[in-house]
This record gives structure tokens, C-alpha cells and sequence, in this order.
């Protein structure tokens, strides 16, 4: 992952994954999904107790090695398959049950997007994207400015009566795109959307995707192996042997590992160890003049700040004195746990404060892990000497 | 609707693939016109000659169960139909086999005699020029046109020999060679009793094969028909000109297979188009299965698939019948003149053939479709 050149985003980390939200806000749930390939003896476990929530507005890059099951997760999430265990459900509809029949209503309000454009080559840019308005009712006329205003806004004004055979790969591709978009589908799947692609034309593509996420509120889930495209996502979820091995907030992590990378303590750690701990990070909230941390006080967490400013004083002979204001980007706390001494000054929310916190425990295994880490180095280095 | 459109640019994006297509459906198309063709023409030959027939009712023999079979029956019930209420006149025609001589090289043919009244025909033959005056000379003698080759290249003047008479040619008709005889040859009544001068003679004029009758303007056809039927004795058989020609146009089917032979060729043809047509679209389908399947994907339903490969059916088998009827028209040009077989396109004839065409496009659709049905989106991806 090559997270470590992106930019941090200015946007709004007030809902990140995992933060209390409310169901409206809910895209995509999976609760409890196992799915089989085969049956009988022969019946292959693909999937084993999957469970997301996936919000709207977002993009979730599923990623893994192949045979990982993440095509087989969006299949069942666009009802192209039937669910055999747990639930999904999808925006307002349980996909568990669906016939057949109304899986296909399911699937209208959905875009997809594959890895093959699979446009008709007979038909233009715009007869293809009219192929996708063609089950609405709505006026021929209409669905004519439908296609020809999503196509212009895809760059391909220009290029409204060329057939795919006459476009580059990239324009197809924006094509296809603009049949999965041109009915503002709530929730778009894309397999491989760049593979196809160089890596201009796939930049492309996922900025498209990026801003119909921004300025539609479409959550997309893209299937993909293309690292080239990981920063454009909000979130990273690895699939491995049909398991979430991995679920990455990456605006998020992004965030804390920039701001603790600071901290002594992380400083030389690997930036996969870093993902690591900014994933067991919990976001919490302070109100204006409550205590963050008070002196005395056993160590219990490790706090990096988020929103808002805090203040820390030290209490001497009665006295309490302000030594200095923490904002930001600032953490505090860790001393404590590193030398299980209590804590050595107060820590108080002059404005509503939010922090990332890493308890005790966490925080203890993190530098442990990367203790022995260390060590292992030094063995191999010393090993080689020998 | 705009379905349909999608299936016609589909079919005309490839112009070559589309041109062979419509060849093969054409082809399909020939071979359903000609079974039809043949068919109709026995019928049509065998009608033909009710349909010269210048008559409101037509009497004959009780057991004469078609026109080319020889029964007689007496002059007399025709003359005493003659004198029956609303009838208006009449004309008796003779009609006997006989063998004609090849004038060129000397062969022998089978052709149906025509013994009329020159002065009262009852025959209507409005492109025979000098029909039936000419007839008055005595052996003299209007040939058909349309008789076999076998029979000679017949021009007027010419003589031959009839039966056992020698003729003069003294003008030409049309009217066409069926498969009971391979020619037809008119003759005034006093030549006709010539030619067949070996039979008694009593029986000879006695004996006529039809009986014509004309009613008067504004006379009940069927109140005519009924009261002859109940004043005659019931060795007659009155039937009005209509009867008649459907009568001989069913005749070869009901007394001869030809009915099971030309259906079973239309069935087969029907069939090799079909498989021609389902060929075409099962190319089509593969080369676009994936299309298919994201249309499937997005939302579409088997109808609206269906929909697409029908139109295309349906606009391939027109794009197809198209040349189709084309070519049958000349084939029955050709046919026609080879066999001097009656070979009729009626715009009914054609609407039939192009009704089997869409039929055939249909069906193909049909069993096209269902590769299409079972496919599955989920393996898109």
C-alpha cells in the first residue's frame, strides 16, 4: 500500500467506519454471511462469517488474492447471486429470500461496472448508454439529454456518435461508466475497473468515481488488485481465504499515522505496524472543561487529538499551573503506560475535544511487537555476521 | 420500440455478416416458394380448365368426379335443363382423350379433346384470335400454347394428325398442360365427330361431358340448382362455376399425395430455415454474451432480451424474404416454361410464404433465446 505519499484530505472524519452512525447512514450491511460454492461433499467454503457496514457516500476497495472471495462478496451485495447464510441487507431491501424476480428489481438500482466495458460495438456511446434508461418511463426525448449530459460530463461531448471500436480504452471505459451512472444508482460495484487500463486512463476513471462519491453521496465498491488506486479509496477492506483480514478507515489511519509517527515510541516503526495501531484506535469525545486525563490517576490510554484544544496542568504544593495547550494533531499519555506510573499532569478539554485513544493493553503490544521486531533484525543481522 | 432499433443496428453493423444471412434465409425462402409452387401449380393445373368455363351452373355426369375423367352424360337432360325456370341458354362441350402426333418428329401424346359449338362456344378465350369462328372449317382446330414440348412447336396452319383425323392448326390458346394430359386441343363439334368418327355415332353426339347453363339476370342460382336437381333424374350432377374450380383445385390433393408430398417439402424447407435462421442468431448471441449478461445484470428481463433477438429474427427473415421472393419469381418463370405447369405468385401465395418466413424467424428466436435466458451476469464478473 502506498499510502504513505498520499494527501491527507481536508474532509469531514467525523463518521469514521466503525463511529456510532445512524441506520439511514447505512449504504450496505452484512451481517453473518457464509457462502459455499458446490454442495454436498464437494461444497467449497468461499465466504466464512463475513460482516461490514458500509455507509453511504463511501468508497470501499475490497482487495485480495484471488480466489479470496471478494467477487463472490459483490455478487451477493449486487443480488447477482443468492444468499445462503446471513443477511445483507441493501439500503432498505433484505437480499436474503429474493426471487430471482426480484432480484433483477434489486439490481436496477444498482450500477456495474466490469472489468470489460462490454459495450455493443453496433451501437454508439450514446445508444449504449441508452441501453440502461431504456427500463425507465420516461420520455424518449428526455432519456436522450440523460445520456448526453452524463457522456459530456464524462469528457465525451465530443464523442456522443462514435462507436467503441473508435474510442480509446479509457473512453470506453468512461462509456461503460456512464451506463452504470446515468440512472444516479445509489450504489455502484465495479470489478477491475482500471485493470484494462494505463495508468492515465485508470486515474481517470477512479477521479470520476471519487467524485460521484462526493457530490452524489454514491457509496461504490470496487473490486481491485491496482494499488495505483488505493488513496482514492475511503476505506480498505482485505479479503483473505473468504475473511475480512483486514478493515482500513483510510482517511483515518492515514491521519494517525502522520501525527504519531511524531511519538518516540512509533518512530521507527513500519508503516504497515503503524496501520496496525492507528486500526485499534477508537475515537472518543470530551466535552468543553471535562478532564481528559487527571494527575494521579493510574495510566489507562494512550491519546492523540483530533478536533478541538486541550490544556495541560501540573498541580505542585496545592498549586494547579497550566505548562501548555495541546491541539490538533498533539498526543499525550503515553509515559505513563510506558513507565506504568500514574499520570504525571491533568489533561483538560478547553474546547469539545476529540481524540483517538489507544488503551493500555493495545498500546503495550504495539511496542512489544515492534521490540521484538527490532530484535529479530538484530538477529538476522547478527546471524549474517557469523 | 427502441429494443427493436437495437436490434436492427445490431444486425446492420456487420453489412457482410448481414448480406449472408440474408442469402442463407433467401435460400430457405426459394425452397418454401418452389414446394408451394408445385403444389399450387397441380392444383392450379387441374382448375384450369373450369376456369374457361363461361357458365352459371355446370351439369355433368353424376360420377364424373373431375374435369379431365371422360363420363358422359345424355344431351337430353341438358336440353330439358335448358327449358327450367331462370335458365337463360346453355352450351354442351364434348370431351374425350385422344393422341396427338408430334408434327416434327412423329411422337405420340396423350392431349384432351374439346368438342363446342362454334356458334355457341361457352368457353371464354378472349386471347385465342379467331376463336371459335375459325372452328367452322371443317378439321380445323385451336391448339393450346401451353401444351408439353414434347407435343411439337405448334404454330396456325400447321397440319397433324388427331386421334385418326388429320387437323389444320387454325389458332392457339392458353391454357395449360396438367398431369392427366399433356396437352388440350379445341375442336368445332362436326371436327370433334370426326376425330372420334370410330365410336358409335348415336352415342357419339349423344354423350356430352359438360353441360353449361346461363340463367337469366337477377335468377336465384341456388333456387335454379335445387329445382334441376329435383326434376332430373338423379344421374346428373349441377354444380356453379365456383364449386366447380374449388372442386378441381382439391381434386389432386384429396385423390393423389402430392398434398403429403409438397406439405412434407414446405414442412422441411420451413425446418431448413429455421436451423439456417437459428444458426445466424446463435453466432450473433455469442459474439455478444456479454452484453447479454450485463443487460442481465442491470436489470433487463427475459422479455426484453427476447425482444432484442426476435426483432432481429424477424427483421433478418424480411431483410431475407426480400431476395427470396425474387428469385422464386424468376425460378417460376423458368419453371413454368420448362413443365408449361402453371406456376401463379398471388400476392395471398407470397403473403403465406412471408408468413411461414416470420413464423421460421420466430421459432429460431425462440430457441436462440433460451442460450440467452440461462445465461448467467454473475459470471461477468
Amino acid at each position: 500500500m502506498t499510502m504513505a505519499d498520499s494527501q491527507i484530505r481536508d474532509h469531514d472524519l467525523h463518521h469514521p467506519a466503525g463511529a456510532q452512525a445512524g441506520a439511514g447512514n447505512d449504504a450496505v450491511t452484512v451481517r453473518d454471511v457464509d457462502f459455499y460454492f458446490g454442495s454436498g461433499d464437494s461444497a467449497r467454503r468461499v465466504l466464512h462469517n463475513i460482516n461490514l457496514r458500509i455507509l453511504r457516500g463511501q468508497i470501499v476497495i475490497m482487495t485480495g488474492p484471488s480466489g479470496s472471495g471478494k467477487t463472490t462478496m459483490l455478487t451477493l451485495i449486487g443480488a447477482l447471486r443468492s444468499l445462503q447464510q446471513g443477511s445483507i441487507r441493501c439500503f432498505d431491501t433484505e437480499l436474503r429470500g429474493l426471487s430471482l424476480e426480484q432480484q433483477v428489481g434489486v439490481r436496477r438500482n444498482i450500477g456495474f461496472i466490469f472489468q470489460s466495458h462490454n459495450l455493443f460495438e453496433s451501437l454508439t456511446a450514446r445508444q449504449n448508454v441508452h441501453m440502461a434508461l431504456e427500463l425507465r418511463t420516461l420520455p424518449e426525448a428526455d432519456k436522450h439529454r440523460l445520456a448526453d449530459r452524463v457522456l459530456g460530463e464524462l469528457g465525451l461531448a465530443e464523442r456522443l456518435d462514435y462507436r467503441p471500436g473508435r474510442l480509446s480504452g479509457g473512453q470506453r471505459q468512461r462509456v461503460a461508466i456512464a451506463r452504470a451512472v446515468v440512472n444516479t444508482p445509489p450504489l455502484i460495484l465495479a470489478d477491475e475497473p482500471t485493470a484494462a487500463l494505463d495508468k492515465d486512463s485508470g486515474r481517470e476513471v477512479i477521479d470520476l468515481l471519487r467524485r460521484l462519491a462526493d457530490e452524489q453521496r454514491c457509496t461504490i465498491i470496487i473490486v481491485t488488485h491496482d494499488s495505483r488506486i488505493m488513496d482514492a479509496a475511503d476505506r480498505i477492506i482485505n479479503l483473505t481465504d473468504g475473511r475480512i483480514s483486514s478493515d482500513l478507515d483510510v482517511r483515518r489511519t492515514l491521519y494517525i499515522c502522520q501525527f504519531i509517527k511524531q511519538c518516540p515510541v512509533f518512530k521507527d516503526m513500519l508503516l504497515n505496524d503503524l496501520t496496525d495501531v492507528a486500526q485499534h484506535m477508537e475515537l472518543q469525545s470530551f466535552a468543553a472543561g471535562s478532564e481528559i486525563i487527571r494527575q494521579g490517576d493510574a495510566g489507562d490510554r494512550f491519546h492523540l487529538i483530533y478536533r478541538g484544544t486541550a490544556t495541560v496542568s501540573v498541580r505542585q504544593n496545592g498549586a494547579s499551573r497550566e505548562v501548555a495547550t495541546l491541539n490538533s494533531g498533539d498526543f499525550f499519555g503515553e509515559l505513563a503506560l510506558l513507565r506504568d506510573e500514574p499520570r504525571n499532569a491533568t489533561v483538560s478539554a478547553a474546547t469539545d475535544v476529540e481524540t483517538f485513544s489507544l488503551s493500555k493493553g493495545q498500546f503495550l503490544a504495539a511496542v512489544r511487537d515492534h521490540k521484538s521486531f527490532e530484535e529479530q533484525m538484530a538477529n538476522t543481522m547478527f546471524s549474517r555476521r557469523a | 420500440m427502441h429494443l427493436v432499433l437495437t436490434g436492427w443496428r445490431m444486425l446492420v453493423y456487420s453489412p457482410r455478416r448481414l448480406l449472408l444471412s440474408c442469402l442463407g434465409i433467401a435460400f430457405a425462402v426459394v425452397i418454401m416458394f418452389m414446394q408451394m409452387g408445385f403444389f399450387n401449380g397441380l392444383n392450379d393445373s387441374q382448375a384450369n380448365l373450369a376456369r374457361i368455363l363461361d357458365a352459371d351452373l355446370v351439369m355433368s355426369h353424376r360420377d364424373k368426379d373431375n374435369l379431365k375423367s371422360t363420363e358422359e352424360f345424355s344431351r337430353k337432360r341438358w336440353r330439358q335443363a335448358l327449358a327450367a325456370p331462370g335458365v337463360a341458354s346453355g352450351a354442351a362441350v364434348y370431351a374425350s382423350a385422344s393422341y396427338w402426333w408430334n408434327p416434327q418428329d412423329g411422337s405420340r401424346n396423350r392431349v384432351l379433346v374439346l368438342g363446342i359449338d362454334p356458334d355457341n362456344p361457352g368457353l371464354r378465350l378472349p386471347q385465342a384470335a379467331g376463336f371459335p369462328q375459325s372452328l367452322k372449317r371443317a378439321d380445323t382446330i385451336f391448339y393450346d400454347r401451353r401444351s408439353r414440348r414434347e407435343l411439337g412447336n405448334i404454330l396456325p396452319g400447321m397440319e397433324s394428325t388427331l386421334g385418326q383425323a388429320r387437323v389444320k392448326v387454325a389458332g392457339l390458346f392458353d391454357l395449360g398442360a396438367n398431369f392427366s394430359y399433356e396437352g388440350h386441343v379445341i375442336a368445332g363439334n362436326e371436327t370433334y365427330f370426326h376425330v372420334f368418327g370410330h365410336r358409335d355415332p348415336q352415342r357419339l353426339t349423344d354423350g356430352i361431358s359438360l353441360g353449361l347453363l346461363r340463367l337469366l339476370p337477377g335468377a336465384d342460382r341456388e333456387g335454379v340448382r335445387r329445382n334441376l336437381l329435383h326434376t332430373l333424374p338423379d344421374d346428373v350432377l349441377v354444380l356453379t362455376r365456383e364449386e366447380l374450380e374449388a372442386r378441381e383445385r382439391a381434386y389432386t390433393t384429396r385423390a393423389t399425395p402430392v398434398g403429403i408430398i409438397f406439405g412434407t417439402g414446405l414442412a422441411v424447407a420451413l425446418v431448413i430455415g429455421i436451423i439456417i435462421c437459428y444458426q445466424l442468431l446463435f453466432n450473433e448471441i455469442q459474439d455478444h454474451l456479454r452484453q447479454f449478461a450485463t443487460l442481465k445484470a442491470i436489470g433487463y428481463r427475459a422479455r426484453h432480451l427476447y425482444l432484442i433477438v426476435t426483432s432481429e429474427a424477424l427483421l433478418l427473415s424480411m431483410f431475407g424474404f426480400l431476395p427470396g421472393v425474387v428469385a422464386a419469381a424468376a425460378l417460376y418463370t423458368v419453371v413454368e416454361r420448362l413443365s408449361e405447369i402453371v406456376m401463379d405468385l398471388s400476392p395471398g401465395r407470397i403473403l403465406f410464404v412471408l408468413m411461414l418466413t416470420l413464423v421460421m424467424g420466430s421459432a429460431s428466436a425462440a430457441f436462440a433465446v433460451r442460450q440467452v435466458i440461462r445465461l448467467d451476469p454473475a459470471e461477468l464478473f
